[in-house]
């Protein structure tokens, strides 16, 4: 009985087997043709990462919803949005981590620094 | 190259696993027992899995959490608003051979384990505990949103890990632990996806309830400049009844061997520390 799901479950890791991937291995190259904008480029990243708690009306403790354009932008300016998705404690968001993919992160700074374009 | 050392540490484990049979049936045999018992009162030491294990047909439930930084002071309340949580069912299907299963909120990582005592400590006898642990982590947290390339595969980590531990006497016991992981996706580019580590655990009782317990994890090929660092853990258990309910600071918030050796990011000097507990009951 013993023998059986230890077996089992050393089958499972090696079918599955070991691969050797970082963030690098599976990101691909952001090309920004002119600036960066919110339509485009940050709005996905906000759908896919924060939507689940900061919906509108926030959800799981959230305190404030990042739904619309003007709701990153309040973030961004007034609630430390960078400072929150660039930490490297347990204080990043997402919450509970992991942290995003540092392209990503480098796009949402590079938007900040470029003016915060709506398209 | 290191395909071959990963192929060799698998065969370490099923041989291993070859022998705890054998000596599982010269044990039952064995009358006069006069084992050290409870080098550890926990399943864990604090962060490192003890020598500890669940009885033959018992299943424990432990939870155990552990908040943000206490570095942000009410900010964050010293760190209850970024607190993670694991839920953790462990089996004995005999005496000396557990399996479980948890889910953590820290990158929703989902584990099954299995824990299996090879060797046990006896008075006048062999000198030491040894156990086995291994375990499979699935990382639920990955987008493929914000990495394109992701596959399944990317998602699963191992531990190999022997727990050697030895009761020095009533109150004082140690234990050591030789950890292989492997984690199939690193979040920083120069850690290499192997990663070996010992870990390093103390127990020293206190008075009838409660102990202090010490671990601490000595990784032993992080990358240079990797912001993630050796989890160091100390902390009380205090026994009530059928609860051990364990306190404790540390630097690492994952609560998983692969997430805790792998992924602290908290730092002592810092005052970049976090509260947790452990608390198991049994049903």
């Amino acid at each position: 009985m013993r023998s059986k799901s230890l077996i089992l479950i050393l089958i499972i890791a090696l079918f599955s087997g070991c691969s050797y991937n970082s963030e690098d291995d599976l990101t691909e190259q952001v090309i920004i043709d002119n600036f960066v904008t919110y339509e485009t480029n940050i709005k996905p990243i906000i759908d896919n990462n924060c939507i689940v708690c900061h919906n509108n009306p926030p959800v799981n403790g959230a305190p404030m919803s990042l739904t619309t354009f003007s709701n990153v932008v309040e973030a961004v300016e007034n609630r430390n949005l960078i400072g929150r998705i660039s930490a490297t404690d347990g204080s990043v968001m997402p919450a509970g981590g992991p942290r995003l993919p540092q392209s990503l992160i480098d796009l949402v700074i590079q938007w900040v620094e470029e003016g915060l374009m709506e398209n | 190259m290191k395909h071959y050392l990963t192929l060799l540490l698998f065969l370490i484990s099923i041989s291993v696993i070859a022998q705890d049979d054998l000596l599982d049936e010269i044990d039952t045999n064995d009358l006069g027992n006069n084992y050290a018992t409870a080098a550890f009162k926990g399943l864990k030491v604090v962060n490192f899995e003890s020598t500890k294990l669940v009885a033959k047909k018992e299943l424990i439930l432990i939870i155990a959490h552990r908040f943000g930084s206490i570095e942000n002071g009410f900010d964050s309340f010293f760190g209850l608003d970024d607190a993670v949580t694991l839920i953790n069912f462990v089996y004995g299907i005999s005496d000396s051979f557990n399996v479980g299963v948890s889910r953590s909120s820290f990158q929703k990582i989902y584990e099954a384990s299995a824990k299996y005592r090879l060797v046990r400590q006896k008075e006048s006898g062999f000198p030491f505990t040894i156990v086995g642990y291994n375990s499979v982590m699935i990382n639920s947290s990955l987008e493929e949103g914000n990495l394109p390339k992701l596959e399944f595969s990317d998602r699963l980590s191992y531990t190999f890990q022997l727990l050697i531990s030895r009761k020095v006497n009533s109150n004082f016991s140690l234990e050591i632990a030789p950890t292989f992981f492997h984690d199939n996706f690193v979040f920083f580019d120069n850690q290499h996806n192997s990663q070996y580590a010992i870990g390093l655990g103390g127990r020293h009782k206190l008075s009838k309830r409660w102990s202090i317990n010490v671990d601490y994890g000595w990784h032993l090929n992080r990358a240079d400049n990797s912001p993630f660092k050796n989890p160091l853990s100390i902390g009380f258990d205090l026994e009530t009844g059928g609860h051990v309910f364990q306190m404790h600071f540390t630097n690492a918030q994952a609560m998983n061997t692969n997430g805790f050796l792998g992924q602290a990011t908290g730092d002592w000097g810092d005052g970049d520390i976090y509260f947790g507990f452990n608390l198991s009951r049994v049903f």
